[in-house]
């Protein structure tokens, strides 16, 4: 799997009737799968003219397909870092489950790992499936308000995904991974952050565990809007939950739980169980006619930029009026960050929420 | 072993680099002129190229003599050995170098481009690196440093095995004989005799037979084929950089900066090395000076 990904905006099909069920479920898992592989074969070519990337990695559509992308882009660097473990998931149309209206749903999730790059990968191998499968399974249950309904579909697929990477499954596939590197004995130490964001018609919807982050870049100049907060063991509420369960915050080069993690919340990290919580924080944002674009972004984007300066980077790229401005956006940023000497892998998703382009 | 040829081949690729600096900073002002074609300056970049090509199969000659000379050169500094990689320079270095080349003026590009002055380009630093060039250039700092790290493991295996056979069982058997010899020495002696230890000790240490030369041999032949194999991918990670992913304009800028830096760091160790050297032979000097007034008293 090539460390880097840029995703070229995905093209804009004429607006008509979205296609729902398992058929179109197949078809955005064939996507996804096409999306992987072509990412795969351009990992082990020695250099790829840019016009060829761009090929390679842009979506085109089969003559019976009628859905509705959205543009976005994305990058991922391992940067200063000598390995990559960070990881990122964007999956067009991941839900066979519509809205109520019938709308679509997009999935967008940035995983930064720890330790090793296992549980990173299968976050972003899997997170996709498992929310799919909560939605489907709490749709049935119509007594519960929509955004209950989200947190309880969300908990649910990250206690799973938590479940699934300390398992003694779980470690076996790992032992499989090309790019795992840690001893069998030490995969209970590796984790990862995981912020997901789920864009319908008329909302957002965000869960986020760890430091990674989701803002949301509102018109008209109002400020971004954070969809996450990031999860460090000094927040007051964390510390509280920390020390009430048993554990400490030891303060070693920043607040660190045990004296080791500096995020208190995870998937994986298996013996830092309970003090470092796979549950995440869920947020339901309606979205308005003036939002301009969702920014995902691992904390080597955010410890070097702020939320201000990312989004007017970003609004920037936007007033081009160029298509691609999602993948500029994404990228312009990659590099914004390794300018001011980020020490970390830097991944950044940007997604465009203009009501106009759909 | 002829340290003077190993010597002169490390002068040579020094004297190469500085007119290969002078070549190229005359490239990068022509380019910034706008009197350079990329014709041009792919002609220089592949000079270059060229110029480590010819290093690296000297050496190569060279190692299979005396592998282990390049791996702490003596005509290299302190710092400049501690540096090395295998021999040479880290090839993730020159990503590194890329990443901060790249950075320099995107700062301000970008303020141009929020404050709305620019006039629509987006900012990609001075070097002008783009998107796809990004993805190219992290692409190959994963495969450069797996290709490290498997290279990083030879040498670990190695060093290693220095403490097991051929060498060890050696070391043992020499040891228990002496042992043995001395045992029964000192029985005929009717005593321990520290003069009949220092007898042995100093047979031991003659003893240099071929058992000995063929297991050092064997480790420096080991360490040749490493040397030969990391200049391999220092070469292979600069051609690619310089070839394939970067337009000519944007190799001349960073082959110069890399040779600049080469040349910078080798420059300020000697200067700092032969004043450190200058100190201690003044502190010998003072030494001196007091030894000789201590018999007078």
């Amino acid at each position: 799997m090539s460390m880097a990904q840029v995703c070229c905006d995905s093209a804009v099909a004429a607006t008509a009737a979205p296609v729902v069920g398992a058929e179109a479920e197949a078809r955005a898992r064939a996507r996804a799968e096409r999306r992987s592989r072509a990412g795969e074969s351009g990992a082990w070519k020695h250099a790829v003219a840019a016009g060829t990337a761009d090929a390679t990695r842009k979506r085109s559509l089969g003559a019976g397909e009628l859905l509705v992308a959205r543009k976005h882009g994305a990058a991922s660097v391992a940067g200063r870092r000598r390995e990559m473990e960070d990881a990122v998931s964007v999956r067009d149309a991941f839900c066979a489950e519509g809205t109520a209206d019938g709308g679509r749903r997009d999935f967008y999730g940035v995983f930064d790992g720890h330790g090793c790059s296992h549980v990173a990968e299968a976050c972003r191998d899997r997170m996709h499936e498992l929310v799919a499968e909560e939605l489907a399974a709490t749709a049935a249950d119509s007594s519960v308000s929509a955004a209950a309904a989200w947190t309880v579909a969300m908990e649910r697929s990250f206690a799973r995904m938590d479940a699934e990477v300390t398992s003694a499954g779980g470690r076996a596939a790992a032992a499989r991974s090309s790019t795992c590197r840690c001893d069998a004995h030490r995969c209970d130490h590796v984790g990862s952050t995981a912020v997901v964001a789920v864009v319908e018609e008329h909302s957002v919807i965000v869960a986020n565990c760890g430091d990674s982050r989701a803002v949301l870049c509102r018109g008209d100049g109002a400020p971004p809007l954070p969809l996450s907060s990031d999860h460090k063991p000094d927040r007051p509420d964390e510390l509280e939950r920390i020390e009430s369960a048993g554990g400490r915050v030891i303060f070693w080069e920043g607040a660190r739980v045990l004296g080791v993690l500096a995020m208190s919340r995870a998937v994986g990290d298996g013996y830092l169980k309970p003090y470092v919580s796979s549950v995440p924080e869920v947020t339901v944002t309606d979205r308005s006619d003036g939002d301009e674009c969702l920014i995902l972004g691992s904390d080597g984007l955010w410890d070097v930029v702020s939320n201000e300066a990312a989004c007017e980077v970003a609004r920037a790229c936007l007033r081009r009026g160029r298509a691609k401005w999602c993948a500029e956006a994404a990228a312009l940023l990659t590099k914004l960050a390794l300018a001011r000497r980020s020490s970390d892998n830097v991944s950044v998703v940007v997604i465009d929420l203009r009501r106009r382009n759909h | 072993m002829d340290m003077a040829r190993y010597e002169s081949c490390y002068r040579h690729w020094i004297a190469g680099q500085e007119a290969g600096l002078a070549e190229l900073e005359a490239a990068s002002a022509n380019a910034a002129a706008g009197r350079a074609t990329d014709a041009e300056l792919r002609t220089v970049v592949e000079r270059c190229m060229l110029g480590y090509q010819d290093y690296a199969t000297r050496r190569r000659a060279l190692s299979r003599e005396d592998g282990v000379a390049f791996f702490a050169p003596p005509w290299c500094t302190a710092f400049e050995n501690s540096v090395l990689w295998l021999g040479g320079c880290r090839p993730s270095l020159t990503v590194r170098l890329l990443y901060n080349l790249s950075g320099e003026g995107l700062e301000a590009q970008v303020e141009e481009l929020l404050g709305g002055l620019s006039n629509g380009v987006i900012p990609t630093g001075a070097l002008g690196i783009t998107s796809a060039q990004l993805v190219l250039i992290n692409d190959l700092h994963s495969r450069t440093v797996h290709q490290e790290n498997a290279l990083s493991d030879r040498l670990a295996t190695l060093q290693e095995d220095i403490a097991d056979r051929p060498l060890l069982p050696i070391v043992r058997q020499r040891e228990l004989a002496a042992a043995a010899r001395l045992g029964a020495a000192a029985a005929a002696s009717g005593s321990c005799d520290g003069a009949a230890r220092r007898r042995l000790r100093a047979a031991r240490l003659g003893a240099a037979d071929a058992e000995v030369d063929a297991a050092l041999d064997s480790y420096k032949a080991a360490l040749s084929r490493l040397l030969v194999e990391a200049d391999e991918l220092r070469m292979a990670t600069a051609r690619a950089l310089a070839t394939e992913i970067l337009t000519p304009r944007q190799a001349v800028e960073m082959l110069a900066a890399g040779k600049h830096l080469h040349l910078s760091v080798r420059d300020w160790s000697r200067r700092r090395e032969a004043a450190a050297g200058a100190q201690q032979q003044l502190g010998g000097q003072s030494a001196g000076t007091d030894n000789t007034v201590r018999p007078s008293t």
